[in-house]
């Protein structure tokens, strides 16, 4: 049968990639033709990110040719890769945080000037034209470190396609985006689709990518093991493609429902939000709340104040176990509280040092070779990382191999994981599956019913609202501040949940 | 709050004059002494000025003294061999740009720290620098024109006070107004976003340093032409000034950025209080312990300011 379609903007054949001994990239091809949104998926570590970067000039690759309109290239750079007209959306959040929302999208390219100076006005107006759209609540006057990570994200949505470009590659654009932004972000991709710009789409929400895309290539182990039409394949077979084995089933640990004793934490009256509007909430042992809302809804912030890391408005109102918590985080830490943050990078990993390092630094105690002497041993250390890493799936080149180098994925695994034991009476987990694969995903999960069966009350923000649904004993919806909801995800459905983050929403700005 | 957050400094600088002002009003209030303030204090803004541009960076310049002397001692050396000023000023500038560009490219291509590069490279020079001048302090043979540039007045205010000026709004408008600054303050903020933002982060961080060691010389140039000599350290004492006047500008203005404004209220204030207390009759190391101590409190004002504002 002759090949009707286009001929492809990108053809890239037989790429690799090796980094010392890890082989990231072993062979891969993808074609991408003009105006086709194609779906780039795999498990974690698959070798999805590491061949964006070769397309951004961030990497070079060892082997294989990158045929670009027709020409093969060298692309040495991000500005070379911009000049032909590829832009990108990388998978982590890469903002410089004292600049503003309107200078990250000029940083880079062409400022607007006036008598040959930097035109600040027209910089904010450029900005608000490109937000208007896709994200017009976004503040584009402060700096990027006052934004939550949701917001970050949907600055370097705007930034990319803020530029001509022929081909918009996209890494895990959504991670962080909350149900209402994903779709106002699926609106601009069939919007560009159809001008005929081409789009590169990695998401492990494989709702997302049938919904969205035509064409889908699959990577596993860095190599492309099939590619194909979206509407020639089925959830079950691309899942099998990504894993090379068994499809993915239902979550495989059962729990009963907590009872209620005593909460674990109790928050009262906290005055919080803008409007310092009173704000309660309970949690009882063994009980896994889901926190869902929109982006800027105040959910990062309340799990930042509940653990001390904000200033609390008053002292007495958050208490643990019957008792007020005070001021900062020490106290937390004391009690044997976990707080996984939102942004894996900045503030929860120290990326420099060894996945060793990272997975045993919340209780090094524990690790002690002696009981009294402050000395861990390295044994114990290992055999933890070990049961991790099988639990997990975790994908990684030793012990002593920077957590930097691992696949975002599996350093948001080892941001999770190493809380995963022992007693541990509180988590608050911020977004604690961000850009992990579905089976990884399943695998936290029982992770998570495994500790709240052991007596852990967890709660937990996400923006994805099915594995809200799918894990929560009891959602609480937030919006702007308040908390405008409760739900029992055995009752309710998403419609319901959805509306109230919304009308919440709404309520305020009307008012 | 906010006020003294945002502008503690410059208070500060504020409460240091008048408290002059008041302690000794017949002397240190003269006008003719606070525009004597401004001469004092305008070859140390003019090297300050040049290492904000690489604090911006997040860096470290610290062969800057070394630069000052050498740029003195290499001017005096070619114009007493007669060469034209025209064509010895631009070669010792050009000079100057070299080392930066030597010490840049380390920092930026090799990765080498910036306090070790620099370190490195000033020692070196440092070395070049005696062995061009025999160790000797070098005097004599200077043209007038070329004296003029350092001394006297124009337009009612001395000489070096407008080389200051037109520095200090040279560099203000290069890191605030045209791109280049802007990129320098994204590659100090966070290096990777900059470069996958397309930055050409090597090239800039040269050109960075290398800016930096041309106003070092410029600077080593101006006190060659004031004093009519050059000593092998005579820039000894600029390096730990000119840091404490770029950290007490970030304590200034910018949420604890590097930037020009600042870095000229914090030399001011080590010139101010250097000249109110010379006034008084303290002497010189109390003035060093009483400038720490203003660096200290500086920053404790702002911190406190900073944490009870958020
Ligand atoms: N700079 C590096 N040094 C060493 N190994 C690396 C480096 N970058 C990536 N790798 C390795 O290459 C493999 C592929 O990683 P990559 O980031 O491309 O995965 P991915 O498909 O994007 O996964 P995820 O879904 O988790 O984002 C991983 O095993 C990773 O550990
Ligand atoms: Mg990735």
């Amino acid at each position: 049968m002759p090949d009707e379609r286009p001929a492809p903007l990108l053809d890239v054949t037989g790429l690799t990639k090796r980094f010392g001994g890890v082989v990231a990239l072993d062979g891969v091809d993808l074609a991408v033709r003009p105006g086709e949104v194609h779906a780039l998926v795999g498990e974690n570590g698959a070798g999805k990110s590491t061949l964006i970067k070769c397309l951004s000039g961030v990497h070079q690759p060892d082997g294989g040719r990158i045929v670009w309109a027709g020409a093969s290239r060298r692309i040495a750079g991000p500005r070379e890769a911009e000049a032909l007209g590829i832009s990108f959306i990388h998978q982590e959040l890469n903002v410089v945080p004292t600049f503003t929302a309107a200078e990250m999208l000029t940083l880079g390219r062409r400022y607007p000037k006036r008598f040959g100076l930097v035109d600040r006005g027209a910089m904010l107006r450029r900005a608000r034209a490109v937000a208007a759209d896709l994200a017009p609540d976004l503040p584009l006057t402060t700096p990027t470190f006052a934004l939550t990570a949701g917001q970050r994200q949907m600055v370097e949505i705007l930034r990319a396609i803020s530029v001509e470009a022929r081909l918009i590659v996209m890494d895990e654009p959504t991670a962080s985006l909350s149900r209402g932004e994903a779709e106002r972000l699926h609106r601009t991709v069939r919007q560009l689709s159809a001008q005929g710009t081409a789009v590169v789409y990695v998401s492990h929400r494989l709702d997302e990518v049938f919904a969205l895309c035509r064409q889908v290539t699959v990577l596993r182990n860095g190599k492309s093991v099939a590619s194909a039409p979206l509407s020639s394949m089925d959830r079950v077979t691309l899942v099998r493609h990504m894993s090379g084995d068994v499809a993915e089933g239902e979550g495989g640990i059962g729990r009963d429902r907590p009872s209620a004793a005593e909460p674990v934490l109790a928050v009262k009256d906290l005055p919080f939000g803008r409007a310092r509007a009173p704000l309660s909430l309970t949690i009882a042992p063994g009980e896994i709340v889901g926190l869902y809302g929109l982006v800027g809804a105040g959910r990062s912030r309340l799990l930042r104040t509940i653990w001390g890391a904000e200033p609390a408005a008053d002292g007495t109102a958050i208490r643990f176990q019957g008792r007020p918590l005070g001021r900062g985080v020490a106290t937390r830490v004391r009690a044997g509280i976990a707080y996984v943050p939102e942004d894996r990078r900045t503030q929860g990993l120290v990326l420099r040092h060894s996945v060793l390092a990272n997975a045993t630094l919340p209780h090094l105690r524990r690790f002690r070779a002696m009981a009294a002497l402050p000395v861990p041993a390295r044994r114990r250390m290992t055999d933890f990382l070990q049961s991790l890493g099988q639990a997990l799936n975790l994908r990684f080149a030793g012990p002593d191999a920077a957590v930097a180098t691992l696949s975002g994925g599996n350093q948001q695994k080892v941001l999770v994981g190493r809380w995963m034991a022992g007693q541990i009476p509180l988590m608050l987990l911020d977004e604690p599956t961000r850009g992990v694969d579905v089976g990884a995903k399943r695998q936290l999960h029982d992770a998570l019913r495994t500790q709240a069966g052991r007596g852990t009350g967890i709660l937990m923000v996400s923006s994805d609202l099915e594995e809200v649904l799918g894990i929560a004993d009891r959602v609480l919806v937030m919006a702007e501040g308040r908390l405008v909801g409760t739900f029992d995800p055995a009752t309710s459905g998403a419609g319901a949940i959805l509306d109230a983050a919304f009308a919440g929403q709404g309520a305020e700005a009307a008012a | 709050m906010k006020i003294l957050n945002r502008y503690g400094t410059l208070l500060a600088l504020v409460a240091i004059i008048l408290g002059f002002v008041a302690a000794a009003p017949d002397s240190f209030a003269q006008i003719n002494n606070l525009v004597n303030i401004t001469q004092q204090m305008s070859l140390l803004a003019i090297v300050a000025i040049g290492a904000t541009l690489v604090m911006v960076l997040g860096q470290f310049d610290l062969s800057v003294s070394a630069v000052v002397s050498w740029a003195g001692i290499a001017t005096v050396t070619l114009l007493q061999a007669g060469v034209d000023p025209a064509l010895a000023l631009p070669l010792v500038i050009a000079s100057c740009l070299l080392v930066g560009i030597v010490s840049g490219s380390l920092v930026a291509a090799f990765r080498v720290p910036s306090f070790i590069a620099t370190l490195a490279v000033g020692t070196m020079l440092g070395g070049v620098t005696f062995w061009v001048s025999d160790g000797a302090t070098l005097f004599g043979g200077l043209p007038e024109a070329f004296r003029n540039l350092g001394r006297g007045e124009t337009l009612g205010l001395p000489t070096l006070t407008w080389w200051m000026i037109a520095v200090a709004a040279l560099v203000w408008l290069v890191l605030d107004r045209i791109e280049f600054g802007r990129r320098l303050y994204a590659i100090g903020g966070n290096r990777e976003a900059a470069m996958l933002a397309g930055v050409p982060v090597r090239r800039d961080m040269i050109g960075a340093f290398a800016l930096c060691a041309a106003f070092a010389g410029i600077a080593g140039i101006l006190l060659a032409a004031r004093l009519g000599s050059a000593h092998p350290t005579g820039g000894g004492s600029y390096l730990l000034q000119a840091y404490a006047a770029v950290f007490l500008g970030m304590t200034a203005f910018r949420d604890g950025d590097a930037n020009v404004p600042g870095t000229l209220v914090g030399t001011a204030i080590i010139a101010v209080v250097a000249n109110g207390l010379t006034i008084l009759g303290v002497p010189a190391y109390l003035q060093d312990v009483l400038t720490g101590a203003i660096i200290i409190a500086a920053v404790l004002v702002r911190q406190t300011a900073g944490r009870r504002a958020a």
